[in-house]
């Protein structure tokens, strides 16, 4: 293309002897901007792709959750092939960075980006050698990102690291919960709960298996408190429990409804909310300092206030296999920084990713922390060309002046 | 700058500006376009890699389709597999994936299997609600259906095996006969209905669902006495079957 002056079209300010002529580049400008119109709608229709790629299949309608339940994503498998679908997930834990590990009763230990996708798989042999499984059970992360295992039928906490590597483990008779916080592992066992330093060094232990008052049997979940309390859920004598750290019983929230084999005739209603619980398991803290535990036989996250003594304030779930429901779930974990909760569902062989009214604590960090988690990365792309294109319009208007004035002071 | 002449009598300057001469402006063009290009790229070259496709199942349906399409993968003779996997297909919104399966398991079932990619068509047709079609394609898969079982008896009785018709699983035949019977049902053919539902209560006399489907044809049809032959033949099998009582509380009240 060549510069040409068109009269009809330039503009001429006369200096004395010197005429200012503004070359039309009109054609060329259009060519140009036709050609990034095209690159940008081609931009456009691919990322319209990508979301609808990453919409899930029939997701649940929210009018067909469960009150106050909001459903995130579901993970079912460890992989693409169905042998690779999880099965009977037991707990799940998340990692500082949002890492989601999952432990199954297949013997896997699998971990998730906070979008589902697959990072580590170690499905060991099925052995008591160090490194191997024989039945896996609880988990969790330590700040550092090393993951700890209760290995129910080999007696051992396992440790691995980020990447799934095996690098030490330590003797504990039937373990089944463990929680890890500011360098100290609590485990709650068949027999009664320990204390120990992350080398596997024991601090103290308490407890004996029994329905007595300061007996525990086979507890399925354990979660150190910000106020250093121990918090166990006493799965098979339906309550639980808050004790110091050196073992000493805080207080008891027994449920009135012994079993799920009983009828549940004895109402035990506080604030209008159902205090009963079945057989607590997994246990976690929200963003808000609540104490959250699952009840598999419930179906159900309980949402207690430890400054009550654990009284029950929320109750969420439904008994079902649709995407929001649970099947017996037994594991809960929480992600402080997208504010939603990776539930172990157990019967339903997948892990739900949730989230529940009030659990962000502070409601601005909260609403950012869910909004978060949207594929807003793709808007970049065009913000990021609206924003050059201002700039370029921007720079243009400044050195039209720029020139205009330089001539005319010329 | 050039010298030209503007007026006739006096020499002026031109002074000729065209930012396609300033390099700031040029380059922040090139930026642009190297944004989207680049742009472009990266999601295309994600798109192609599978990293932005998320590769597991993230609802139950998604894990749904996983297990029915490994079940094809792993008896693609097996022309029930197929259909379990359109119809999912087809349920979850993907149309365009199921009705791709009807070539595909045309081309993958054998000897009496190879009714059910009429089945799958039959599936499609009566989830979009064509009831005209139905009849019509039912009609053409009935046929299909019976050839397909006089080639395969002929087949073992060459291999030296006599298979009589009534040794053939009847479930496809009677998919076909079901839908025959909706579909005229729907189109308020009744007594089409009828004829329909009494070929597939032939094959499955015990059938209680169909039963109350010819029951409730006949009812339609006017024939009463029909009905409720056919409810208290339901109620032989399922004594306590709901839709047999209602049907026939319905026939005692007149209602």
């Amino acid at each position: 293309m060549t510069d040409q002056i068109t009269p009809g079209s330039s503009e001429g300010i006369v200096h004395e002897e010197t005429v200012v002529e503004y070359v039309d580049n009109s054609r060329r400008r259009a060519l140009f901007a036709a050609i990034l119109l095209i690159l940008f709608i081609l931009l456009f229709g691919l990322s319209y792709i990508v979301l609808r790629l990453n919409r899930p299949t029939a997701p649940p309608k929210p009018e067909d959750l469960p009150a106050g339940v909001s459903w995130v994503q579901s993970i079912y498998a460890f992989g693409t092939g169905s042998t690779q679908l999880l099965n009977g997930p037991v707990d799940t834990d998340i990692a500082p960075d949002g890492t989601i590990w999952v432990t199954t009763n297949k013997r896997v230990l699998a971990a998730f980006g906070p979008n589902g996708q697959v990072r580590t798989v170690v499905a060991p042999q099925l052995s008591g050698k160090p490194g191997d499984f024989i039945s896996v059970e609880g988990l969790s992360v330590a700040e550092n990102g090393d993951v700890y295992v209760c290995d129910f039928g080999k007696n051992k906490v396992m440790v691995f690291d980020e990447n799934g590597t095996f690098l030490r483990e330590w003797g504990v008779e039937l373990p089944t919960e463990i929680d890890v916080r500011d360098g100290k592992v609590a485990v709650a066992a068949a027999y009664g709960i320990g204390i120990f330093t992350t080398e596997g060094d024991l601090i103290t232990k308490w407890g004996k298996r029994g329905s007595g008052d300061a007996d525990l049997d086979l507890p399925h979940g354990i979660v150190l408190g910000d106020d250093g309390n121990v918090y166990v859920s006493d799965s098979q004598n339906h309550r639980i429990k808050a004790y110091s750290q050196q073992g000493r019983l805080l207080w008891t929230r027994a449920s009135k409804a012994k079993t799920g084999l009983k009828s549940k005739a004895e109402s035990d209603t506080v604030g209008g909310v159902n205090q009963n619980m079945q057989i607590p398991a997994g246990m976690t803290f929200d963003g808000a300092g609540r104490l959250l535990a699952v009840d598999p036989f419930e179906f159900q996250v309980l949402v207690m206030d430890t400054t009550k003594k654990g009284q029950v304030i929320k109750r969420y779930g439904r008994f079902g296999a649709e995407d929001g429901r649970f099947a017996y779930p037994t594991g809960i974990s929480y992600d402080q920084s997208r504010d939603w909760f990776a539930v172990a569902d157990t019967a339903n062989n997948r892990v739900q990713i949730i989230r529940l009214p009030g659990s962000g604590g502070n409601a601005l960090r909260s609403t950012l922390a869910r909004v978060g988690d949207q594929p807003w990365w793709l808007c970049s792309i065009p913000l990021l060309l609206l924003l050059a294109a201002i700039v370029v319009w921007l720079t243009r208007r400044r050195r039209e002046r720029e020139a205009k004035n330089s001539v005319q002071s010329a | 700058m050039a010298k030209r002449p503007v007026d006739s009598d006096r020499e002026y300057e031109v002074v000729q500006i065209s930012e396609d001469k300033d390099p700031v402006i040029w380059w922040l063009q090139v930026a642009i376009a190297f944004v989207v290009v680049f742009a472009l790229v990266a999601v295309l070259y994600g798109l192609i890699a599978g990293l932005i496709n998320a590769p597991t199942p993230r609802t139950a349906t998604e894990a749904r389709l996983v297990l029915l399409e490994q079940v094809v993968r792993d008896t693609p003779g097996s022309g029930a597999a197929w259909r379990d996997y359109a119809s999912a297909l087809y349920v979850s919104g993907k149309k365009s994936e199921a009705k791709a399966l009807i070539g595909r398991s045309r081309s993958a079932v054998k000897d009496i299997d190879r009714t059910y990619p009429y089945l799958i068509e039959l599936d499609i047709l009566w989830m979009e609600k064509d009831y005209a079609k139905v009849i019509k394609k039912a009609e053409e898969s009935y046929k299909a259906d019976q050839k397909y079982k006089a080639e395969f008896i002929q087949k073992k009785a060459r291999d030296g095996r006599k298979i009589q018709i009534k040794d053939i699983p009847t479930d496809a035949t009677i998919a076909i006969l079901l839908y025959q019977g909706r579909a005229n049902g729907a189109l308020q053919k009744w007594d089409e209905a009828v004829a329909a539902l009494s070929k597939a209560i032939e094959l499955d006399p015990r059938a209680s669902d169909l039963l109350v489907l010819r029951a409730e044809a006949q009812v339609k049809a006017g024939n009463e006495a029909a009905a409720r032959k056919d409810y208290k033949a339901a109620l032989t099998f399922i004594p306590d079957m709901p839709a047999a009582l209602e049907g026939l509380k319905k026939l005692d009240t007149g209602k």
